[in-house]
């Protein structure tokens, strides 16, 4: 099932794009900012620039290896091994906190009396299926879901425009601006510094440079949705931004045209479901991929099935409310995160220039 | 293996999701609410619940459109939930269109009913939500002379109120936005009862973090309408000064607000602005008019009664200390830096800032008569 996917750089965008809009379409990011929200993500994305083009130079350091291959490169077999696993570990929290969200979003939402492991059993069990069919029909379904999620933003956006007030911007400049980065710190390991998984699943989908463009344009689409839905969160919502739990459902809520066209929230939380169903997908696959390597299996197929049965478990256990969840997205995770996101890339990166720095020169001695 | 699978997907589609479903006839849909304190200090809650049997095209005959349902409990929710040891169903509030709170509850406090309106995820946050003079009860009971269910009229009464504009209109969603701006005093609408069949729906009320403090008066209320820019439509009723004629404009176009300002010399100030576009409605005099602008304190007298609502509100913010107008949101919006100075001081300072009122009235026509008798 591996090699080269015909995965086209388009889809590569889709992908991206999907993945960030992932579990943060349901949270407000940088909610703790309240009105300012939005700067908090635009910091968020200028730190993640710096990410990307780390990850870009390590993309084309060493064209065709994964992450998993380029730690093992980088610190030798046995150190190389525990580095992975570590990943693997970090993958799985990921993974089963996507998943813990989303049940919680449903159960406290949609399906209040649903007991939430019947959800979590079945969200995970989807997402298992997609991943036993490979990277393509995942890559397929984002394509085709990322339109549906940019232009319902964008839609429901000019609907609210009777509930729109503009001074609910004012002041433009916080007064705490030690906030203001804090927050775009926790934005930049949730949702962009993520994107990190996607560095142990590039290398099947085609050269540096092609991928790479997907990935840049990806988190620029991303970021864009996320910019419009915190803007019209804040100009709908005001200050109650950083009280309500889903604030983007909150706001779509208030839909009513001419008591016509009301309760669109639907469509929202149908949003919410593909997004974040890409999401955990995505992460799956990269989990059952980064076990497969470093193991040395011929495939991952088998893999799959009881990693779900972890899954539910984990994500089943972690968290009992959701509030509780979204204090461990802002006080713990981000220290969690960059650990993974940009220290081990950083030292994978000098160990590999090392290595090669000495590799070039051993010749001529 | 194939077939199987196949098989397994087929029934599942058997095997969709409705095991909890509520179908209609299950349902109590509640079309309003009221919420009084009862005697014995708990909370009493009468529910105006649409009778699915008597409407609809083949309905029975001699069956009323809806019944009320009263239950009481400790809290709100407990309140809602024992309506059940009388109701046959459970109730649905997602229909529910008007919240109506009685004086006395309002007084005690009405935190419970705002968190619940907001936490729960049934009722809709922008159900329109009023306090009444006198019982919540007697007010879902008012038989009006128009339409099925009285909820629904009451609704209607409230939006229509724009074209009067001398009530606000309030959601729960709005108050929060209010609460959590740090604006202490939200203007509810109030209802009254005037008769067996009569409902008025005029003036304010005013909260003050969860407790009702006092009502505002119609003038008060046109003042802060104007202020927070919620008139659109409506009269201006003004008397020309010396020759004592009564002039009634219809509002057309009508943006106004407020906003504070730093004078050259520092000083803190409030300007007032209205622009408003209007057209002659009535004139009491048999002159013919050629251009309204041109007659001596017409245009004066207008701007004047704008300003006397304006100024009505502006007291009684300043006042006793009822920030309802969001004057100190809105130097925290506009000017952050003089907020943090005033900060500590503000409630001595609200009262001593001058506002300036500039008021601009266009009249672009005068109807359909040149002149009068």
């Amino acid at each position: 099932m591996e090699g080269k996917y015909p995965v086209s750089s388009r889809q590569v965008l889709a992908l991206i794009a999907m993945f960030i809009l992932g579990t943060s379409l349901l949270f407000s990011l940088g909610q703790e900012l309240g009105r300012h929200s939005w700067l908090g993500i635009i910091t968020g994305f200028i730190a993640f620039l710096f990410l990307f083009w780390l990850y870009y130079f390590l993309l084309k350091l060493e064209p065709g290896k994964s992450l998993f291959g380029l730690n093992e490169q980088a610190f030798g077999r046995g150190l190389g091994t525990v580095i992975n696993l570590w990943y693997l570990i970090y993958f799985f929290v990921l993974l089963s906190v996507v998943v813990g969200n989303f049940v919680d979003f449903i159960n406290s939402v949609i399906l209040i009396q649903t007991p939430e492991i019947l959800l979590t059993i079945f969200l995970t069990l989807t997402a298992a299926y997609a991943v036993k069919k490979g990277l393509e029909s995942i890559a397929r379904l984002s394509e085709i879901m990322v339109f549906c999620v940019f232009t319902t933003a964008i839609v429901v956006t000019l609907l609210l425009f009777d509930k729109i007030d503009t001074t609910n911007f004012w002041p433009l400049w916080p007064q705490n601006w030690a906030l203001v980065l804090r927050s775009g710190f926790s934005i930049l390991t949730f949702p962009f510094g993520e994107t990190v998984i996607f560095l142990s699943i590039f290398y099947q989908l085609g050269g540096p440079q092609k991928v790479s463009k997907g990935f840049f344009w990806g988190s620029v689409v991303g970021v864009f949705v996320l910019l419009v839905i915190a803007l019209r969160n804040i100009a709908v919502l005001g200050e109650f931004v950083k009280f309500s739990t889903y604030p983007a459902y909150d706001s779509v809520r208030l839909i009513n045209i001419a008591r016509f066209i009301t309760r669109a929230e639907v469509v929202i939380s149908l949003n919410y479901m593909f997004a974040g169903y890409v999401k955990a997908t995505t992460v799956y696959y990269s989990l059952c991929l980064g076990l497969k390597e470093i193991f040395r299996l011929k495939t991952y197929q088998h893999l799959v099935l009881p990693i779900a049965a972890l899954v539910i478990l984990n994500a089943h256990l972690s968290f009992s409310t959701n509030v509780q969840n979204v204090f461990f997205a802002f006080e713990v995770y981000p220290f969690f995160a960059i650990i993974f996101q940009l220290i081990l890339i950083l030292a994978t990166l000098i160990m590999l220039l090392i290595k090669k720095q000495l590799g070039r020169r051993r010749p001529t001695i | 293996m194939k077939k199987f699978n196949l098989l397994l997907m087929a029934t599942l589609l058997l095997a969709t999701s409705c095991y909890d479903r509520r179908e209609i006839n299950h349902l109590e849909i509640v079309a309003g609410i009221g919420f009084d304190l009862s005697n014995d200090n708990q909370i009493e809650v009468s529910f105006q619940i649409l009778n699915a049997g008597a409407l609809g095209k083949n309905a029975s005959g001699g069956l009323e459109p809806y019944w009320i349902l009263q239950s009481k409990g400790k809290t709100t929710f407990d309140a809602i939930r024992k309506a059940t040891y009388t109701s046959p169903n459970k109730l649905f509030f997602s229909h529910n269109q008007v919240i109506i709170i009685s004086e006395d509850l309002a007084k005690q406090g009405i935190r419970g009913i705002m968190d619940l309106w907001l936490r729960d995820e049934e009722p809709r946050e922008d159900t329109k939500m009023t306090i009444c003079e006198g019982k919540a009860i007697d007010i879902l009971k008012t038989k009006l002379p128009h339409g099925l269910i009285p909820a629904y009229e009451i609704v209607n009464m409230i939006e229509a109120s724009i074209v009067a504009a001398y009530a606000p209109i309030i959601t729960p969603i709005d108050h929060r936005r209010l609460t959590a701006a740090n604006i202490p005093c939200t203007v509810f609408g109030k209802i009254v009862k005037t008769s067996e069949t009569e409902l008025e729906y005029k003036g304010g009320a005013l909260v003050k973090d969860d407790k009702l403090v006092d009502y505002l008066t119609e003038t008060e209320t046109r003042g802060y309408l104007w202020l927070k820019c919620k008139i659109k439509d409506g009269l201006i009723i003004a008397k020309t000064k010396d020759s004592n004629i009564v002039i009634t404009l219809e509002i057309i176009r009508a943006k106004s607000g407020f906003k504070p300002v730093l004078t050259k010399n520092g000083q803190l100030t409030f300007r007032a602005r209205a622009d408003i576009t209007g057209r002659l409605g009535e004139f009491e005099d048999s002159k013919s008019i050629v251009d309204p602008t041109a007659w001596p304190g017409f245009i004066e007298a207008l701007q004047e009664t704008v300003k006397e609502e304006m100024r009505a509100a502006i007291a009684k913010a300043t006042y006793n200390n009822l920030d309802f107008l969001g004057l100190n949101d809105s130097v925290r919006k506009y000017l952050p830096k003089t907020f943090k100075q005033l900060a500590s001081s503000w409630e001595e300072i609200m009262p001593l800032i001058p506002f300036t009122f500039e008021i601009n009235i266009q009249i672009i026509g005068v109807g359909m008569v040149k002149k009068s008798f």
